[in-house]
């Protein structure tokens, strides 16, 4: 679970047989149909998207986990849905913009701090 | 070619089965877990060691060839063993081996155990050198939080109605002698007990600690042979496996359980709303509400209101999770699939005691497995 030191941009594929985009980047195969190596396009996603649900973890059994944090799943624009931290967003439904801090990625609201 | 299903083999029953407590970790050794169910499954069957022909583990943590330390102190008899691992599903998944070796005629009487302590699990999916972009922060009951806060968003449901599984689940525990948690608790108590993550707390995520389930599987002809109560056979109508596909931004978990038990309930010639009594993955609350929907227990959104209503408990129309569930009766990994066949197996006889529900004939076992896998069976009461 190696975090890269450098999460942006956000690095996906694109697969050139069936044209699904996913996250993370990797070339074992495209989910999709089973194409492989050259057949996925390397891509840097926009880092856009829109939160599908947020919550607060309150205890991680992992101490060098810190709590409380608040995640969220995040559907990207390109289609790839993942989980990361998010700051500044109270509510589902809310545009996201992805960045990095110290912990790697987390995301913001698109429209400023609070924007719905 | 169409795919045999298990109906169109020879019919395959559950004789026999036979738990070990579901507990916190003890210091006692994994052997005498799974011995003492495997000795009661098969004193409940009237069967002896001897007569058993094949032998499927289920068991996650306890590292590699689980079999032959325990079972070899029932006899070395030389029978084919095999570890089956399929996270939450391991025991479903050795049930489900043990019933097609029956039902292809490999084997006259097969048998099913699962077996777990307390410990670390490796999990590959965090050995693929992929990035995983979450900090750390994504363990099961935040992934199943979030399902929750989705769930509870779009349906205009709260808080309550997720606690309310819990409420009844550990009401039907309290009743089970093998339960790992025995107390009844109160809406009040679920809501206001440590917070975990978003809206789960602390009795709304199921206890991981160890114990032992085991389920003896025969033939008709093994009934015959070793003169043995088919007045006490449950027999095992179908038994489907799928795994994960892509569902866009929808639950995984909810959809697998869809498709499964779809394949599940056809494949054994019935409907879902035949179903008298379920035992399901609830490791967390949300997850019982969302299963009821996905089964077609009931129609999409009405989960709560049921719930609420009764029809989910024992004496309802459907009795989901008498055992108590993961949520209460426990989750040790390796014995839940398994443990869920023994209960549904006492329903079906009639002799589950403080938890019977009423007039059950067709009951049906579910789990998913990390989210990639589900194992669904549907059985039948021996006189239906």
């Amino acid at each position: 679970m190696s975090e890269p030191s450098h999460p942006l941009p956000l690095r996906g594929v694109r697969c050139g047989a069936c044209g699904r985009t996913a996250f993370p980047a990797q070339e074992f195969g495209c989910e999709g149909c089973g194409a492989y190596g050259a057949g996925l396009e390397p891509v840097e996603l926009t880092g856009h998207g829109t939160v599908l649900a947020l919550l607060t973890v309150y205890e991680h059994p992992d101490p060098a986990v810190s709590t409380p944090a608040t995640i969220a799943g995040v559907q990207l624009d390109e289609g790839p849905v993942l989980r990361a931290r998010v700051s500044g967003v109270r509510e589902a439904g809310v545009a996201v913009t992805a960045a990095a801090d110290g912990n790697g990625l987390i995301f913001h609201s698109t429209n400023g701090a609070g924007a719905r | 070619m169409t795919a045999l299903r298990l109906r169109d083999l020879r019919p395959v029953y559950v004789i026999g089965v036979g738990l070990h407590r579901y507990q916190r970790p003890t210091d006692t050794a994994f052997v005498e877990l799974g011995l003492a169910a495997v000795r009661r499954a098969l004193g409940d069957a009237g069967l002896e060691w001897p007569a058993v022909e094949v032998a499927y583990t289920a068991a996650t943590r306890l590292g590699m060839a689980v079999s032959r330390p325990m079972l070899r102190h029932l006899g070395a008899t030389g029978i084919p063993m095999t570890q089956v691992e399929n996270a939450s599903a391991s025991g479903s998944s050795a049930f489900r081996m043990a019933c097609r070796d029956v039902a292809a005629g490999f084997a006259d009487v097969a048998l099913a155990v699962g077996v777990d302590k307390a410990g670390r699990a490796v999990r590959a999916e965090q050995l693929t050198g992929l990035p995983v972009p979450d900090a750390g922060l994504v363990i099961p009951p935040v992934h199943y939080g979030l399902l929750a806060e989705e769930y509870l968003r779009t349906r205009g449901a709260g808080p309550e109605d997720l606690a309310r599984v819990a409420v009844k689940n550990h009401g039907n525990a309290a009743r089970n002698p093998f339960a790992h948690r025995q107390k009844a608790r109160t809406l009040e108590e679920v809501l206001a007990d440590r917070p975990i993550a978003g809206m789960l707390t602390r009795l709304q995520c199921c206890p991981v600690g160890e114990g032992a389930a085991a389920a003896l599987v025969v033939s008709g002809d093994a009934v015959e042979r070793h003169g043995l109560d088919a007045g006490r056979a449950v027999r095992v109508l179908s038994s489907v496996q799928r795994s994960e596909e892509l569902y866009g931004a929808k639950s995984f978990d909810a959809e697998l359980t869809r498709t499964t038990t779809e394949q599940a309930v056809a494949e054994a010639g019935v409907s879902a709303a035949d179903l008298d009594v379920v035992e399901l993955h609830d490791a967390f609350t949300i997850e019982e509400l969302q299963y009821v929907e996905a089964m077609g227990l009931c129609g999409e959104g009405e989960g709560p209101a049921r719930l609420a209503d009764g029809e989910f408990g024992i004496g309802g129309r459907v009795a989901v999770s008498p055992s108590g569930g993961l949520l209460a009766m426990g989750h040790p990994v390796g014995p839940t699939g398994i443990g869920q066949i023994a209960e549904i197996t006492l329903q079906l006889r009639g002799e589950a005691e403080a938890r019977q529900q009423p007039g059950a004939r067709l009951g049906l076992a579910h789990l998913v497995g990390v989210g990639a896998v589900c194992a669904v069976h549907v059985l039948a009461a021996p006189d239906r």
